[in-house]
């Protein structure tokens, strides 16, 4: 009998350490969530109070994504972009204890006629080294200035050199910038290509 | 006597050590990452929120020369999802002009989803603005301007 009570009192004592119970709770209704919308779930221990440590990571498989609000440290948004049943697994931290857990799953139906599907944001930009070099080194004049499309490097090459095309004829309107301080081309050969595609793709 | 009490050790050892499996994390190596920014997909808030809402476009078809528009709502008084809330939906067309009769509900947690399903008009519209209305049903006063949606109509 002693035995007994001595196994149960660490039992006890072991859940109050390390036992803590959180659950997600929908701020919207299941018929809430929807696709293409955030639906936001807020973080509550077992009596109902909410975290107050903040939300450390959240994983949730595609085609959703989620973060944690940006204004309320409790509050996860998840987004999914088609319909899916899908759950999310937290990193949390209260009293300042990490936990992980996850979300019930739930069910997101598509029902939108008008489709608002954003682009993957973790696709990669492949105009980002093109207009990171456009933005560098010729915004500041092409802001008024008006620029051909339909470039190829060589085109690109003789107006860096300072000869441009304009009209299909070749003027000498712009500074030459074709060779760096060391005599080196200004732009290495990938890098003109990447300004060609983003100039006439995406300018 | 001594038998018993090493069993004991031995035990609450073991009992320990199965909690410490289960319990919570305890890593160093926290992360603050989030999965994604939602400002680059979605249009999140610029300043913190009182309501989140959202309103989707369900349908749009013709019947009997009557144009039919289906919408759904969500809405929740974020710090207080419990509380009631009264809300206002009104939908216009491409010049403004209220295209069908406003929603007016006050909604609770429980059930914070909002079907419309009674906006009809002779006038097939191109786009449609929707603006959302709300305020505590228990306070007084007018009720604040939450979000305003577009919708650029598809018809097929």
């Amino acid at each position: 009998m002693k035995n007994i009570i001595f196994f149960a009192s660490i039992f006890l004592i072991s859940h109050l350490a390390y036992g803590g119970s959180y659950q997600v709770v929908s701020l919207y209704d299941e018929n809430g969530f929807v696709t293409e919308r955030l639906l936001p779930f807020a973080i509550k221990d077992s009596s109902g109070r909410v975290i107050d440590g903040g939300i450390s990571l959240i994983r949730i498989e595609k085609p959703c994504y989620a973060m944690a609000d940006l204004y309320r440290n409790y509050i996860v948004h998840v987004y999914c972009t088609e319909e899916v049943d899908t759950q999310f697994l937290l990193n949390i931290r209260d009293n300042g204890v990490l936990y992980e857990f996850s979300s019930p799953s739930f069910h997101v139906r598509k029902v939108a006629l008008v489709s608002s599907t954003p682009k993957d944001p973790n696709e990669t930009d492949i105009y980002k080294i093109g207009r990171q070099l456009f933005n560098n080194n010729c915004l500041s004049c092409h802001k008024t200035t008006p620029i051909e499309k339909n470039v190829t490097p060589t085109i690109l090459s003789n107006a860096f050199a300072g000869a441009v095309m304009r009209n299909g004829k070749t003027t000498q309107a712009m500074k030459a910038f074709d060779k760096d301080s060391s005599g080196n081309p200004f732009f290495s050969t990938i890098e003109l290509s990447e300004l060609v595609k983003y100039i006439n793709e995406a300018l | 006597m001594m038998k018993s009490t090493y069993i004991s050790i031995i035990a609450s050892v073991l009992i320990l050590l199965i909690y410490q499996n289960c319990s919570p994390s305890h890593s160093s190596n926290e992360s603050t990452a989030q999965s994604f920014s939602v400002e680059s997909v979605y249009p999140y808030f610029n300043q913190k929120p009182t309501y989140f809402d959202n309103v989707q476009l369900t349908k749009a078809y013709e019947e009997d020369s009557i144009w039919k528009y289906q919408y759904v709502a969500s809405i929740v008084y974020i710090d207080d999802p419990q509380q009631y809330i009264d809300i206002e939906i009104k939908i216009y067309d491409e010049n403004n002009n209220l295209l069908c009769p406003r929603t007016s509900k006050t909604i609770s947690t429980d059930d914070n989803h909002i079907l419309i399903d009674n906006c009809e008009s002779d006038k097939q519209v191109k786009s449609t603005k929707i603006e959302v209305y709300a305020k505590l049903a228990s306070t007084s006063g007018e009720l604040q301007l939450v979000s305003t949606y577009l919708f650029k109509m598809v018809y097929q």
